[in-house]
């Protein structure tokens, strides 16, 4: 275990004092003295950036919308291609909806059911056919058919084209280079700064809210398919050659074969990511889920917008849940024909009834029951319970919030602001040098200065140090709870099993959704409700990464550590946590990641900064603006990622798909990781927790 | 794989029995029957678009537009919802036909582009709805201290609001702090950031009937909810109007102008549709009407459909002018 030699400092709280020499204090003293000292000059300088350094980048775009204006009837781009694109998937769409539509309620019930069954074994087939009568018992039947409807036709454009181009990126190094900053900006550049320009080229509706969601939900094909293709091994893949495979038969009798695994989990990946992009698709006019939540939120019904959010949840989890377990039994079944109660059933035998079971769910619903929707009779709204709940705890809850907004602003947010607006913008470069070089090496300390240069460059200073306060402090309250919630649930099953619904539910409901109950606990006007949506949205990471890496450490470790006499605390101080310092390094660099995310939505909620800034580019229709505002969050986000990333420094497989992605389901890198290398290391199985 | 051609051949069996057409439901009504007199211009057989912004308001004036176009004229009229910021690029591209409440304290850039540019949206009129921009605090702040009523009340008693006013988003129509500095009162602006945050930052203070002075306006449905009272602000004047329009604001010192709402309809749709170009052209209620409409869904818990079809019902001589002759 290279990494238990490696512990860092950090990690270990002071030691015993048998081995002084290994004390970390005075060199730590050394840096925090150094840091301190580099502030306070800092302070004897002009605060922020030089406007003379200032580039005008957003000014090159701001002609676009007057060109589109202008050309729109007349130009062949619209005329030849944009306009028949968008009428064919405004078209598929629909008639996507209108399909589904007329399959009736009762037989989609049956045929998701059939469908999940046959592919994913019975228990999936349950909770798919209870998933989709929970959208018609929450009474958004037509918003959730809709919905369905776009992500569905978003993944497979997503993997029609990520899966081709993950392989490319896989058989050629230079290519996945050459794609790298393309999929880190894809995921985080939030979706705000390219809606305008979509909607002047694609129009409204489903054409660009398909735009904007295969935008977001490409990346994690391409980086998954690449991934699994690039981790066949070397040996496996000269012994093809060698046997005379042409380069051809090597792909698809070894690397697709091989690559599968990653495969799936990038389908399922897709999938997620597409569903984050709901609310987005909504406000460029699309039907569906989105669109009431937005609409609940403008009228102030948290009740409403969590019911469709719920809706929203539920889509989620049986996809992810289904296409998991998929894969899974893909995997394991291979030439094994399925049992039931003692019998062997042929896989024939299973397609035919399930086949059977949804035509006669479509039969029955079309000529004995004659509905296409979901009766009114048999639907039970929550909003109205939520909104009981959101009225007690604004009643009973409101001072404490209150009183903690108003610590939480005194005392952390505003003295950061103001020391990060008040230095002059070297220093702030040589901080984020400094940190490069200490985890890296001198590569990493130029390329994080030139970033945060260039994100003065950009004119986005101010902007940018605001939002940059509100994520750091986020990311601490993130972390002080989600360790130790995640050692709470790495110690007991039953801590583990509860939790888990609810972590799901906060990575999937869109943060739009309890942005206004935030508010109405928290001070408005000030950036709090957003560090507090924030740190819902990103504890589950933490939370889940922190657990995952110490149920990883071998159970061999921890017997010997018992061995030796070390109690509890020790076995958790001394060898646990340090060994799974990697996986929670990552749940830090997941932390970050997501945190900004909901900081840049936090911006419509008084949050200010960026996100903000996003905004107003957007109902302003000022294109530059946008650009300007989606690149400096670009900046930051590489800053502050490849120096976490490289402070975790976990293996190149494990960090290659997971880089910058917004909103995803970690637990599944033991996932990637089994398919990796347990087969041949140690007793951790690549099922992980599913 | 094998049982590709097996699955394949299920797909086609259940897509085909569901695409034989709409269920015909027990009790469906055959659409589109007008049953409106027959002096009145029918709408052709294309449906028509009205673009619906998220707010009661926008969303009163489709369904009444689509329950006289739909019983009156045999139309078919579909609403199609959307932010307000994507509203002009869908006329312009004709996604859209019509939307019916544009505020142009807000879409300035709009109108100068694309109705005035003549880039394929045209001026459908005035809806006759005005809109109010002010600021308000609810009826319990100014019973308790009556003097905060207005301006001049206000200046010196700041600290009954705590010296705080609560602007909304900053992309709107906002001179808040140039009137504040103007007059020389004594508050602080913060930016809720949004129209719901605003609203969240009133529920609040209205629950904990704690005061709160705040930039909002009418039409909006929270005016039926909570009871408010505007601030008198000096008169809106020439003067404003040029600091407005000409000095971004400086020296701004009076009330905000009203907002005369009017329509934008597609260029496209006189020739799609002259009948319906018509209707949506001659529509035109007041505030009163379309007030009266919103409270009934806000407050009184009615569908829209319901609300405008009693609206309809009762008021046949306000509309019956706007339906163009054969």
């Amino acid at each position: 275990m290279a990494v238990a030699e490696r512990v860092a400092p950090a990690a270990t709280a002071p030691p015993p004092a048998a081995v002084p020499e290994r004390s970390p204090w005075p060199r730590r003293f050394v840096w925090v003295a150094g840091i301190a000292a580099l502030l306070v000059v800092g302070l004897r300088f002009a605060p922020g950036f030089p406007d003379r350094f200032v580039l005008g980048v957003g000014s090159v775009f701001d002609g676009i919308d007057t060109w589109v204006i202008d050309n729109q009837r007349t130009h062949w781009l619209f005329t030849g291609l944009l306009n028949p694109l968008k009428d064919a998937i405004q078209a598929t769409v629909d008639g996507l909806v209108t399909l589904l539509s007329r399959m009736t309620w009762v037989g989609l019930v049956t045929t998701a059911g059939a469908l999940a069954g046959l592919v994913a074994g019975w228990r999936m087939g349950l909770l798919a056919a209870a998933g989709v009568a929970s959208f018609g018992v929450l009474g958004v039947w037509e918003r959730s058919l809709q919905t369905f409807a776009l992500v569905a036709i978003s993944v497979v454009i997503s993997l029609a084209i990520g899966v081709p181009l993950g392989i490319w990126a896989g058989r050629r190094a230079g290519v996945d280079r050459a794609l790298r900053p393309f999929l880190d900006a894809m995921q985080t550049i939030p979706a705000y700064s390219y809606l305008l320009p979509f909607v002047l080229f694609l129009g409204t509706g489903y054409p660009p809210a398909l735009a904007a969601t295969v935008v977001f939900a490409l990346p994690p094909a391409v980086r998954l398919t690449a991934l699994g293709v690039r981790s066949v091994p070397a040996t496996t893949l000269e012994v093809a050659t060698s046997f005379g495979s042409t380069s051809r038969q090597v792909l698809r009798k070894v690397q697709l074969p091989m690559a599968t695994p990653s495969i799936m989990l990038g389908v399922n990946q897709t999938i997620m990511m597409a569903l984050g992009m709901v609310v987005i698709a909504a406000v460029v006019a699309a039907e569906g889920l989105g669109r009431e939540v937005l609409d609940a939120l403008k009228l102030l019904r948290v009740g409403a917008a969590f019911n469709a959010g719920l809706a929203i949840v539920i889509m989620a989890i049986v996809l992810d849940r289904v296409t998991t377990a998929w894969s899974c039994r893909e995997r394991e079944r291979r030439g094994r024909a399925t049992r039931i109660a003692g019998r062997t059933v042929s896989r024939r035998a299973l397609v035919v009834a399930a086949v059977a079971a949804s035509a006669i769910g479509v039969l029955v619903g079309r000529e004995v029951i004659r509905q296409q929707e979901w009766p009114e009779s048999l639907t039970f709204s929550v909003a109205a319970p939520v909104d009981a709940i959101v009225e007690w705890s604004q009643r009973n809850l409101g001072d404490a919030a209150e009183a903690i907004g108003a610590a939480l602003t005194a005392g952390l947010l505003d003295p950061l602001r103001t020391l990060l607006t008040r230095e002059p913008w070297w220093v702030i470069a040589a901080l984020a040098a400094l940190a490069g070089w200490k985890v890296k090496g001198p590569r990493l300390a130029v390329f994080s200065f030139v970033c945060v240069f260039l994100l003065g460059a950009l004119g986005t200073w101010n902007l940018s140090m605001h939002t940059l306060s509100i994520v750091l402090v986020a990311v601490v309250l993130s972390l002080v709870v989600a360790i130790p919630v995640g050692i709470l649930a790495s110690r007991s099953d039953a801590v583990d099993r509860a939790i888990k619904p609810l972590l799901d539910a906060m990575q999937t409901m869109p943060a739009f959704v309890y942005l206004v109950p935030v508010l109405l606990l928290f001070s408005i006007g000030t950036p709090v409700p957003a560090v507090i949506a924030s740190v819902v949205y990103a504890l589950p990471v933490g939370i889940r990464l922190t657990n995952l890496g110490i149920r990883q450490v071998p159970a061999t470790i921890v017997e010997a550590a018992e061995a030796y006499g070390a109690t509890s605390t020790q076995r958790l101080r001394k060898v646990e946590l340090p060994l799974a310092r990697p996986s929670i390094l990552l749940g830090v660099n997941q932390t970050i990641m997501m945190v900004l995310s909901v900081v840049i939505i936090g911006g419509m909620i008084g949050a200010g900064g960026l996100g903000f800034e996003a905004l107003v580019a957007l109902s302003k229709k000022r294109i530059g603006q946008g650009v300007v505002v989606g690149l400096s969050i670009l900046l930051l986000a590489i800053v502050l990622d490849r120096i976490t990333q490289a402070m975790g420094s976990a293996p190149r497989s494990l960090r290659g798909p997971v880089g910058l992605s917004g909103m995803g389901r970690w637990p599944k890198l033991r996932a990637i990781r089994g398919s990796v290398s347990s087969e041949r290391t140690d007793g951790t199985n690549g099922k992980g927790e599913a | 794989m094998k049982h590709a051609r097996w699955v394949a051949l299920a797909a086609v069996l259940v897509l085909g029995l569901a695409a034989c057409g709409d269920v015909q439901e027990e009790g469906a009504e055959p659409t589109g029957a007008g049953g409106g007199a027959t002096d009145v211009a029918q709408c052709g057989s294309e449906p028509i678009r009205l673009a619906v912004n998220p707010w009661t308001g926008a969303a009163v004036n489709a369904w009444v537009a689509k329950t006289i176009m739909e019983q009156e004229m045999g139309c078919t009229v579909e609403l199609v919802d959307m932010d307000e910021f994507a509203q002009f690029p869908a006329l312009a591209a004709g996604d859209v036909d019509a939307t019916l409440e544009v505020w142009p304290s807000g879409h300035a850039k709009d109108y100068k582009q694309y109705i005035e540019g003549g880039k394929g949206v045209i001026d459908g009129g005035e809806l006759g709805v005005v809109g109010n921009i002010g600021w308000f605090t609810p009826t319990y702040v100014v019973e308790e201290h009556p003097e905060v009523a207005s301006w001049e009340g206000l200046k010196g008693n700041e600290d009954v609001f705590d010296n705080k006013f609560l602007g909304a988003d900053p992309t709107f129509t906002i001179y808040d702090e140039e009137i504040i500095e103007n007059l020389g009162l004594d508050l602080e602006v913060t930016y809720s950031g949004s129209e719901a945050a605003s609203l969240a930052a009133l529920d609040k203070a209205y629950e904990a009937r704690e005061p709160i002075l705040m930039y909002f306006w009418s039409p909006h449905w929270a005016q039926a909810k909570y009871d408010l009272t505007e601030v008198q602000l000096p008169e809106y004047d020439e003067q404003c109007a040029e600091a407005a329009a000409t000095k971004d604001g400086e020296g701004y010192d009076c009330d905000y102008a009203p907002d005369v709402l009017y329509k934008a309809f597609s260029d496209q749709l006189e020739t799609k549709d002259p009948a319906a170009f018509a209707f949506l052209s001659n529509m035109r209620y007041t505030n009163e009407d379309q007030n009266e409409i919103a409270l009934a869904v806000d407050d009184g818990g009615q569908s829209l459909e319901e609300a405008a079809q009693a609206w309809v019902d009762a008021n046949r001589d306000v509309w019956e002018a706007w339906l163009p002759k054969a």
